[in-house]
């Protein structure tokens, strides 16, 4: 890269730090101006999840707090709302804390993203999700015993 | 179709599935939108080629292409923009002059960039290599969008007028002005819109973008999810009193109102459009 690519490069990357790692903002910026950014930031990843995975987000009655306390210890990733949304949702399985509107939602991606897949898992509410993705059958997904 | 004071794409809405119905039923849009990303990872939805088969344009609009970035441009990205283009019978494709990456972080949301003179060189490097991409495999323009700002950078050297200027005739790519943003932008920097308009070469207009918003204490949001207000409309006006825009595109992303209020929102803004043009001196019609 050039000596003016690099100088962007790391103007760019010290401002985009600080909005949203709470840093102190680079000298010469407006500090509240950029508070304000790092807040719409912040809200904006929350909502485009939300909007993104609707049933999670109505089955989880703390989805900001969560989604925040998430936010907190992962980087937004290049792909979109729906893979960040992906990544929360695991995140609250590995805590035991996925609603069965989510589990259900994340274990049917789980089941398409290889050519064999099988996931079950019991549901809270009683019952047994199982998804199965196989040549033959294609990806199916059934709740049983409710 | 055809809206007094705008050009032949005319009137346009954002195609999101929720104004799926409201745009299929409109009789007089003349264009659509098409967010690039969704499209790339899902395909194009069959009621936009139902669309382009009555006759209405489709122009791909990106997101993610940080052209302001530092990064060099990613260009299977542009290469699937090309594509996108093609598929859908684009006469042009729109990104914009933001940047959404740096030191391996992702915004997930357009930050204006500096506007210093080094600057203006690196990301003018970034949007003639987009340009020739996109004029190479699918001999479509490249249009670049001023954004919403909140805050600017220290040490500007140009105006955003002189700054989009510059970018424009250094690249040759076209412009996508958001009134929208430029009302926000001004709003919360203390510009002169009107100073901005008559800075900027609007001979090179692909299409002009409106938008609403909301003040929230001290600032202006560019929410995309309430009505374009009044100055926005005053924009579009003062516009069209110096130049007839190609066409003018609502985009509303969120919180939707029933359609009857949408159609409404269009009709307040190509009627502001008709009275720009009224307004021009007569050599000029």
């Amino acid at each position: 890269m050039s000596d003016a690519r690099d100088r962007l490069a790391a103007a760019q990357a010290d401002l985009l730090a600080s909005l949203l790692g709470g840093a102190p903002p680079p000298p010469g910026f407006d500090a509240s101006a950029l508070r304000a950014m790092g807040d719409v930031l912040r809200c904006k990843r929350a909502r485009e999840v939300a909007q993104a995975w609707p049933r999670l987000a109505e089955a989880l009655p703390d989805f900001g707090s969560r989604f925040a306390a998430f936010a907190r210890g992962h980087a937004l990733e290049a792909g979109g709302p729906h893979d960040d949304g992906q990544r929360f949702a695991r995140w609250l399985r590995d805590q035991g804390a996925l609603p069965d509107e989510g589990l259900v939602d994340l274990l049917a991606l789980e089941v398409r993203r290889r050519p064999f897949a099988v996931r079950a898992a019991r549901l809270a509410r009683g019952g047994l999700f199982v998804g199965a993705r196989l040549p033959w059958l294609g990806a199916r997904c059934w709740v049983l015993g409710r | 179709m055809g809206s007094p004071g705008l050009g032949d794409l005319g009137l346009g809405l954002g195609w999101r599935p929720e104004l799926a119905l409201l745009i299929d039923r409109h009789p007089d849009l003349g264009f659509v939108e098409l967010l690039a990303e969704g499209c790339l990872a899902g395909g194009v939805p069959e009621a936009v080629d139902v669309l382009r088969e009555r006759g209405v344009v489709v122009v791909p609009h990106g997101v993610s292409l940080s052209l302001g970035g530092a990064a060099p441009v990613d260009r299977a990205k542009v290469r699937a923009l090309a594509r996108l283009a093609r598929r859908v019978g684009a006469p042009c494709v729109s990104e914009h002059v933001a940047f959404v990456r740096a030191g391996g972080l992702e915004s997930g949301h357009l930050l204006p960039v500096p506007r210093t003179r080094e600057a203006l060189g690196v990301i003018a490097a970034n949007v003639r290599e987009a340009r020739a991409i996109l004029e190479g495999e699918a001999g479509v323009p490249l249009a670049v969008e001023n954004v919403a700002a909140l805050f600017e950078w220290p040490g500007a050297e140009l105006s955003e007028g002189e700054f989009l200027g510059e970018l424009l005739e250094a690249t040759g790519a076209r412009l996508l002005l958001d009134l929208a943003n430029l009302h926000a932008s001004a709003m919360n920097l203390g510009w002169d819109a009107q100073a901005t308009l008559d800075a900027l070469p609007l001979e090179r207009l692909a299409y002009v973008h409106v938008a609403g918003g909301v003040r929230r204490g001290a600032l202006y949001h560019d929410t995309h999810a309430h009505p374009a207000p009044q100055a926005v409309a005053d924009l579009v006006e003062a516009l069209c009193a110096r130049t007839t825009p190609p066409g003018l595109l609502l985009e509303r992303d969120d919180r939707f109102p029933p359609d009857a209020e949408l159609a409404a929102e269009l009709t307040g803004l190509a009627r502001a459009a008709a009275r720009g043009a009224a307004r021009r001196e007569p050599a000029h019609v």
